[in-house]
């Protein structure tokens, strides 16, 4: 009796272990990124958008495409803005970095809009725009601490 | 002439059957961030799949057994609902991805957005499964994959530089980023080395009658089919490297990876993208869909063919059905495509040691390989590639938390 009593406790304790680990597992997948981390998924955004207003522009392209991604993009930069930690930042990053992000934001914004009105002109613009603010947001993340 | 015929269609069949959502999504994520230095797991997954297909095709040929089959009877059955039950689970996470890749494309295409796709996406594809045959199944949507050539072809037209597409193949620590390099090299064994690939293998080599006779044809196809279809996932790492990493692209949502193409071929590269993502992950959709069923059917003792009408397999086909219209309902329920499709490969990785290391028993087991069982070689091969899927278990967990994000 006392051998079937500890087996089932040995069995409960594994069940625990592997529920734990599966927890932990699960509890990682929605797990919260670093400053610099979030700073280059921005920074990867930027580049987005000009690849994006680049090949919109030579037609390479389909117009729903580019307006779906830039809006998908918008939504990621505007959850890293408010997600992003800014007491982790140095003091003159702090102010910096949502400035950045919300240009990033806006220039998404006025891309589309370029898109939408088939602007080509105004879509080169948006590409060197979003060139400039690309080499902004790497040099905010080498301030927060990335590689 | 016929024998010739039937190795060019398996190999042919395999080239355009390789790739899908997560080869594809890993490659790039891969080339995006790391250059050609992850070359070297595709190398490692390639050369896994081809070592795992050839074993299991042999098995088939000679036993007249599916791995599914033999694993049943060699360990019985309290032993067989453990990679039956994870086989299914993993397959089924994958499955959703893969209609979640065909509705992206699809979204891409349109601008209607991914989940409204989802279900006419299974439908379609249990449509395919209800009314065609095995052959139709496998051969025509793979032949239609051989649209991923694309792939090679961009890579041929950036000039890539040879040597460092070598040096890439040689195994090297990152400069950056451990995690995540880590975390990207298992996600890339996992999407190479999908159990349900050489599952569905061996269990369509039973469905076309394969025998001794046919070992040949199996060998020659594992090799060759498995070594082309390597080079194209190489093909989009290579091509994500000298596209996406100098422009300082990384690919957080799926739809990124359709710009992969544009620079190098323009706007047919983008239709080309779109199609190469639709196809692969359709034809990906209907065979792990069919693995699943073959897996349960197997495992069960059920009657099983895709060949036999579904009201003379009723169970087989309520099966596939039930599978493929609930992985369809999780994507419509609008699951992160990308997510979805990480974490299943990560799964898929850590769940590899389940049918890799019983296949070490099965192929030395004179009763059902006689002959034909395993030397040295196969033996050493297959033991290495066994202790790797165990360091991948075990790093599963701590790379998906650390590298993950």
């Amino acid at each position: 009796m006392p051998t079937h009593t500890a087996a089932v406790r040995q069995k409960d304790r594994g069940r625990r272990t592997w529920l734990f680990w599966v927890t932990v597992w699960l509890a990682a997948g929605c797990g919260s990124k670093t400053p610099p981390k979030q700073l280059e998924s921005a920074e990867s955004w930027a580049a987005t958008t000009r690849e994006l207003a680049i090949q919109r522009r030579v037609g390479s392209v389909g117009r729903a495409y580019t307006e779906d991604m830039l809006e998908a993009g918008r939504r990621d930069v505007r959850e890293i803005a408010t997600a992003i930690d800014l007491s982790k930042l140095p003091p003159d990053a702090r102010a910096a970095v949502p400035l950045a992000l919300a240009r990033l934001d806006t220039l998404m914004r006025q891309t589309a809009e370029s898109v939408r009105r088939g602007d080509v002109v105004a879509l080169g613009l948006d590409a060197a725009a979003a060139d400039a603010l690309g080499d902004t947001l790497r040099a905010l993340r080498t301030k927060a601490g990335g590689e | 002439m016929k024998r010739l015929l039937d190795l060019t269609l398996g190999i042919v069949t395999s080239i355009g059957g390789f790739l899908e959502a997560g080869s594809i999504i890993t490659a790039v994520q891969g080339g995006a961030q790391f250059g050609y230095q992850l070359l070297w797991a595709v190398a490692v997954g390639t050369l896994g799949l081809m070592l795992l297909v050839e074993q299991s095709g042999r098995l088939a040929a000679v036993s007249g057994r599916t791995v599914g089959d033999a694993l049943r009877e060699r360990f019985g059955i309290n032993f067989f609902v453990i990679p039956l039950v994870i086989g299914l689970l993993v397959s089924f996470l994958v499955l959703a991805s893969e209609i979640g890749g065909v509705a992206l494309a699809l979204q891409m295409a349109t601008g209607i957005g991914f989940q409204w796709w989802a279900m006419p996406v299974a439908f379609a594809g249990w449509f395919l499964l209800w009314k065609g045959t095995f052959g139709v199944v496998e051969k025509g949507s793979s032949l239609l994959g051989l649209v991923t050539i694309a792939f090679i072809v961009a890579a041929l037209k950036l000039h890539p530089d040879w040597g460092r597409v070598g040096a890439g193949l040689i195994p090297t620590l990152p400069a950056h980023d451990g995690p995540r390099y880590w975390y990207i090299a298992v996600s890339i064994l996992g999407a190479s080395i999908s159990p349900y690939l050489y599952m569905f293998y061996s269990s369509g080599a039973v469905e076309d009658g394969w025998g001794v006779s046919d070992l040949p044809t199996n060998r020659a196809t594992a090799v060759l089919g498995m070594s082309f279809g390597g080079v194209l996932s190489a093909a989009v790492l290579i091509v994500a490297a000298l596209v996406f990493l100098p422009r300082g692209i990384q690919v957080d949502r799926y739809e990124q990876s359709a710009l992969l193409l544009t620079p190098v071929l323009g706007h047919p590269g983008f239709v080309l993208f779109l199609a190469s993502l639709g196809i692969a992950c359709f034809g990906a959709t209907v065979e792990i869909t069919l693995s699943m069923a073959y897996l349960l059917a197997q495992g069960l003792g059920w009657d099983w063919s895709e060949n036999a009408k579904p009201r003379d397999n009723t169970r087989f086909s309520l099966a596939y059905t039930v599978a493929i219209l609930l992985a369809g309902a999780v994507m419509a329920a609008g699951v992160d495509p990308l997510r979805l499709t990480s974490f299943s490969m990560m799964l898929t990785a850590a769940s590899l040691p389940v049918t890799v290391i019983p296949m070490l028993v099965l192929m030395n087991d004179e009763a059902l390989v006689g002959e034909h069982r395993n030397r040295w070689f196969g033996n050493v091969a297959l033991g290495a590639l066994s202790v790797l899927a165990t360091a991948v278990l075990l790093s599963a967990v701590p790379l998906q938390i650390i590298g993950g994000g």
